[in-house]
């Protein structure tokens, strides 16, 4: 979830009547936010919606805030919709071979204020917030920021030859070709993966030649370094979903609005169709509306809620509504910087959050029906008390583990790579202390033993567990069972401990069995048996091999048994 | 019997076996008293305490365990005894010796230096080898028969001139370059203190004269015996010894518990594979394929095999549609081209909503439906993080479900689960409901924290599963709620290493 950082005293004091931070508390549920850290002069707010890109800066955040505050709203002149489109005298021209690079483009000029640093942090944390959550890391939206004074309209936004065309990088130590960028600079090689497989490579610079950018990685280090100072920008967004890249602009250009920028708008001309035609001019309005039926509210709320209370409560995020003539359908347009309704559930919703919670009131459920625990986990808990009665303490493990524990530390070295084909490895470990599924407890048994030789012996401990291994036999290619395992460590812990021990749980299940010397290595050759259950081999149990002790530095025998119960109940 | 201290039995045992003069070992008392080791020490530290025996003298035992080193010698002898056996037959000097030997003056060295320091040997003119006395080489000659040995040399077996030339040869610790590593262990011998003997009469007379019984024995049952005996008093401020018991892991009893809860309000209880497909774990909850959760920095990702071969049909192309149109659900879809590849990828679970999703195709209308289960994140284990955990989960199916009815389930969560008086609902975002509500409860310690999160899933997650009727979700953090019960901080406690951690728990 994206998190932002906001000047703290001005923050507060562009709210009414908020003087501590536990009055923004409340307040920040409108937002679905959360404070995540204070410090002296900022704090950090989580905004957990994904789609409310438009909440991820100050001014965003405080637009809603003071909306729900009831401050006037702001209006927005600089946007074009499919019908009328405003006159400008800035343009990009679009290059026809993009079409398969990174299609869209939009843009604007803001002009009007002079940059400080809290304005520039904002700009910065915006451009990277928008970039890199919503535009995942901007391969689908990728913002650059430009002075304005250095650039010759119309900008032309090309697909060239990555080895023929260079210039010098933002934060770069000489001129480079684009593909040198994507090889030696740091942003360059964080980016990289972006352009993979493309032949041609995007790229901005003005009508003279003179390079704004390299998108989505990188500006050039003239008009592209916008400093305290400036006072005129030109925006733009790139990427390969329109929709995401005039939303992008949108939301920036009311930002830079509620900043104090004047926008200008800027034409773009297509060599090809776009779903918005050949010719935009951005920012640009290009939400559809959404119909809403009051019953449907009354059957998602279990409340009636008039027309009336539902149109003051959109007004109050300024979402623009239109009742039908008999009342029970409103036509909701969703505000320039939003496009998060896809479903008349969203908009039912934001009435919600404007009545507050507290409006609605919680209903004792009436619906009849029959709890029921899982044939499972009746058999694992009837298990669970003979393995107490047993004398056994009962363990909970992490399932995940380390090679080392799960594989080298129980087998012998020639069964370690046949071991691991049958295993769960994770593409994407966090640490190699887990990176592997477990497919049996005795891992985790051996490092409590390795741990608690200071603990009374004897050691019994039993745990009821899952485990999930490869099977090429189903379609989903994996299989995950329920595995019972057993360990006792003790002086006198052998083959007969645990031989009597799991007659006694077979005994007390019922089960008919049949046992037959088992070739399993980690137990001593001729002291572990295989347990079949109607033919199937459902477990093993025996006397654990001293090689395997000796590695984890135990000093005791132990003696072991693992079974898997899915077959046992299913019948 | 008024001056008789309450002895524990144990104590009494040992002290009744114990000889009126001389000193004993522990392994001589434990031949009389049939007690455990651990019994018998516990007994000893109690007489000690008391003062009525006294630590007299400890006696070492000492042996020499050949090395690996010795054991690769048991056949040619030690290096020093093949220099003797050399110095006979031939005359040699100090630099001809290794090679005389075929071996270098690396292993030569150290052995000069010991024969020449034992005495055994001389170096004369020309560094002339020289025997210098003919009974030191034959003893260090007789070590070679200890080299040969398998089993350990008792120290005691040696001669005084062959404990001499041992201890050149031997070590404690880092005893790998030498030819034998010391063994040693104390035996301390106890014998009884002036008052030790006073009491020792004091409850051997006792026992002669039946004053007092100690134990009530079957015997004494079967032939009466027992009447108008008087049976000692025992001290009831010992503490006793400690019992290893077969116990139920705290944990696992609290899940126990939340799950009879659930079942008791009504829910049917649900399961599933640890690992999923990315269409079960995400798709099907409607998070689009370029959602920022859906990262690989977030789930953890099976290496081999890497796909699923095939998704359980018709949900497949439901989903499919939905997310890139919209498909029949009102939505207009997420407008992009879905990966069926990408659907197929091999992930483990990340959430237990993956079974609500998967339980509604089979679901019953009115139906609820639970599970607690574990999942995995790719997370930096620490105290509240940890890659594998369990969440607890479930769905409420019904014609006339809505957000009253959802507050007054999480309601009730709050107070028959949590045990919560004040609760809140805070509107809050998951990407497979809308409206989304966390509730937060009152901890009388902690304050306010979030119990779970919760929604009415969308008809985009719904109707792809084949359910017209509104479905309301809901999750609670249960580790969370187990620290609290267990009274713990750190979540890697509660899934613990630690034997007696584990044991002693309550």
């Amino acid at each position: 979830m994206p998190k932002i950082d906001v000047a703290k005293k001005k923050f507060l004091s562009e709210l009414k009547n908020i003087t501590n931070l536990d009055d923004l508390i409340p307040l920040l549920e409108y937002a679905k936010g959360e404070l995540d850290d204070v410090d002296n002069s900022h704090i950090r707010i989580e905004l957990n919606d994904t789609n409310r890109p438009d909440l991820w800066s100050s001014v965003g955040l405080l637009r809603l805030l003071k909306q729900v505050q009831g401050a006037p709203k702001k209006t927005y002149d600089f946007f074009s919709t499919k019908d009328k489109q405003i006159d400008t005298k800035y343009s990009v021209v679009v290059d026809k071979a993009l079409h398969h690079v990174r299609p869209y483009i939009a843009s604007f000029v803001a002009k009007g204020l002079k940059i400080d640093q809290e304005v520039l942090d904002q700009l910065i944390q915006m451009q990277e917030k928008l970039g890199e959550n919503y535009g995942q890391k901007r391969r689908g939206l990728a913002i650059g920021l430009y002075r304005l004074g250095g650039i010759s309209f119309p900008v032309q936004y090309r697909a060239v030859d990555p080895k023929k065309t260079s210039f010098f990088p933002l934060g770069g130590e000489k001129t480079m070709n684009l593909v040198e960028i994507l090889q030696e600079h740091p942003t360059g090689k964080k980016y990289a993966g972006l352009l993979e497989g493309l032949e041609q490579f995007p790229y901005l610079c003005d009508s003279q030649g003179e390079t704004l950018s390299f998108p989505p990685v990188i500006n050039s280090d003239s008009v592209g370094k916008v400093e305290i100072g400036d006072e005129e920008l030109f925006v733009e967004c790139t990427g390969a979903d329109q929709e995401i890249v005039l939303l992008g602009a949108s939301i920036l250009a009311t930002s830079f609005s509620d900043f104090g920028f004047t926008i200008s708008p800027v034409s773009i001309e297509y060599p090809y169709d776009t779903p918005q035609g050949r010719k935009t001019v951005t920012p640009f309005y290009f939400q559809e509306h959404i119909d809403v039926s009051l019953a449907y509210l009354k059957k998602m709320t279990g409340k009636q809620i008039s027309t009336e209370e539902v149109l003051e409560a959109l007004e109050m995020f300024d979402i623009a509504c239109t009742p039908s003539k008999d009342k029970d359908i409103l036509r909701v347009h969703p505000p320039i910087y939003r496009n998060d309704f896809l479903h008349q559930a969203d908009v039912v919703e934001e009435v919600i959050i404007a009545k507050g919670l507290s409006f609605f009131a919680p209903e004792i459920p009436q619906d009849f029906t029959v709890g029921r625990l899982l044939p499972g986990e009746m058999y694992a808990r009837r298990l669970r008390d003979i393995f107490v009665g047993l004398g056994y303490q009962e363990m909970v493990f992490n399932y995940l583990g380390s090679r080392e524990d799960f594989i080298e530390m129980c087998y012998p070295e020639e069964e370690w790579a046949d071991i691991e084909s049958r295993m769960l490895e994770i593409v994407n470990p966090i640490s190699a202390n887990y990176a592997l599924v477990r497919m049996n407890p005795l891992g985790s048994f051996l490092r409590v033993e390795a741990t608690s030789s200071r603990a009374v012996y004897p050691h019994m401990q039993f745990e009821i567990g899952k485990r999930a291994f490869r099977d090429d036999s189903h379609p989903e290619k994996t299989r995950t069972e329920t595995i019972v395992g057993g360990l006792v460590c003790d002086g006198d812990a052998d083959f007969n401990t645990i031989h009597r021990h799991m007659a006694a749980v077979l005994y007390y299940f019922s089960i008919s069995y049949r046992l037959e010397s088992s070739n399993d290595s980690r137990f001593l050759p001729g002291r572990a048996a295989d347990v079949f259950v109607e033919g199937q081999h459902i477990g093993v149990y025996g006397e654990l091999h001293p090689m395997i002790l000796e590695r984890w530095k135990i000093g005791q025998p132990c003696a072991y048994t693992e079974f898997t119960i899915d077959s046992l109940y299913e019948k | 019997m008024q001056d008789i201290p309450q002895l524990h039995p144990l104590e009494v045992q040992v002290l009744r076996n114990f000889p009126s003069e001389g000193a004993v070992s522990l392994d001589s008392i434990r031949e009389n008293v049939h007690f455990s080791t651990g019994q018998i020490n516990q007994a000893i530290s109690r007489l000690l305490d008391r003062v009525y025996i006294e630590k007299t003298h400890t006696d070492t035992h000492r042996w020499y365990e050949r090395t690996e080193l010795g054991a690769s010698l048991a056949e040619l002898g030690s290096v020093d005894s093949q220099i003797i056996s050399c110095i006979h037959k031939n005359a040699v000097s100090v630099t001809e010796i290794a090679s005389f030997l075929e071996l270098t003056a690396s292993e030569t060295g150290p052995a000069l230096g010991r024969l020449v320091a034992f005495g055994a040997i001389s170096i004369g003119k020309d560094k002339k080898l020289l025997l210098k006395d003919k009974k030191k080489a034959d003893i260090v000659c007789s070590i070679d028969v200890f080299l040969a040995q398998d089993s350990p040399i008792n120290d005691k077996d040696c001669s005084e001139e062959q404990r001499a030339f041992m201890q050149l040869v031997s070590k404690k610790r880092g005893a790998s370059a030498t030819l034998f590593r010391v063994g040693e262990s104390e035996h301390i011998a106890y014998s009884l203190t002036t008052e030790g003997c006073e009491i020792q009469k004091v409850y051997l007379s006792a026992s002669n004269s039946e004053e007092a019984l100690g134990s009530l024995t079957p015997a004494m049952l079967k032939d009466g015996s027992w009447r108008g005996k008087e049976f000692r008093p025992y001290d009831v401020q010992q503490p006793p010894v400690r019992v290893l018991l077969g116990k139920r892991n705290v944990y696992a009893d609290y899940l126990q518990e939340v799950k009879d809860q659930f079942v008791a309000l009504g829910f049917q209880e649900f399961d599933g594979p640890l690992v999923e497909t990315d269409f079960w774990n995400t798709d099907a909850l409607f998070m689009p394929q370029f959602h920022s959760a859906r990262d690989i920095h977030d789930v953890y990702a099976v290496k081999n095999p890497q796909h699923a071969t095939e998704v359980k049909e018709p949900y497949f192309s439901n989903v499919k549609k939905t997310h890139e149109h919209g498909w029949n659900t009102g939505s207009r879809g997420w407008r992009y081209a879905f990966n069926e590849q990408v659907a197929k990828r091999l992930v483990l679970r990340s959430q237990g909503t993956v079974l609500s999703a998967k339980t509604l195709p089979n679901a019953q209308i009115p139906g609820k439906y639970f599970g607690i289960v574990r999942c995995f994140r790719h997370d930096q284990v620490d105290a509240t993080h940890l890659s594998d955990f369990y969440q607890v989960e479930g769905i409420v199916l019904g014609e006339d479900v809505n957000l009253q009815s959802l507050l007054g389930y999480l309601k009730m969560f709050a107070e028959e689960i949590a045990g919560a008086r004040e609760v809140r609902y805070v509107p809050a975002y998951f990407p497979f409901v809308e409206p989304g509500v966390e509730i937060h409860i009152k901890h009388p310690q902690l304050g306010w924290f979030e119990l779970g999160g919760s929604g009415i899933f969308r008809q985009e997650v719904t109707h792809p599963l084949g359910v017209t009727v509104p479905v309301l979700a809901w999750g609670l953090g249960i580790d969370r709620m187990a620290l609290m019960r267990l009274g713990l901080k750190d979540l890697r406690d509660l899934f613990s290493y630690d034997l007696d951690v584990v044991r002693l728990r309550r």
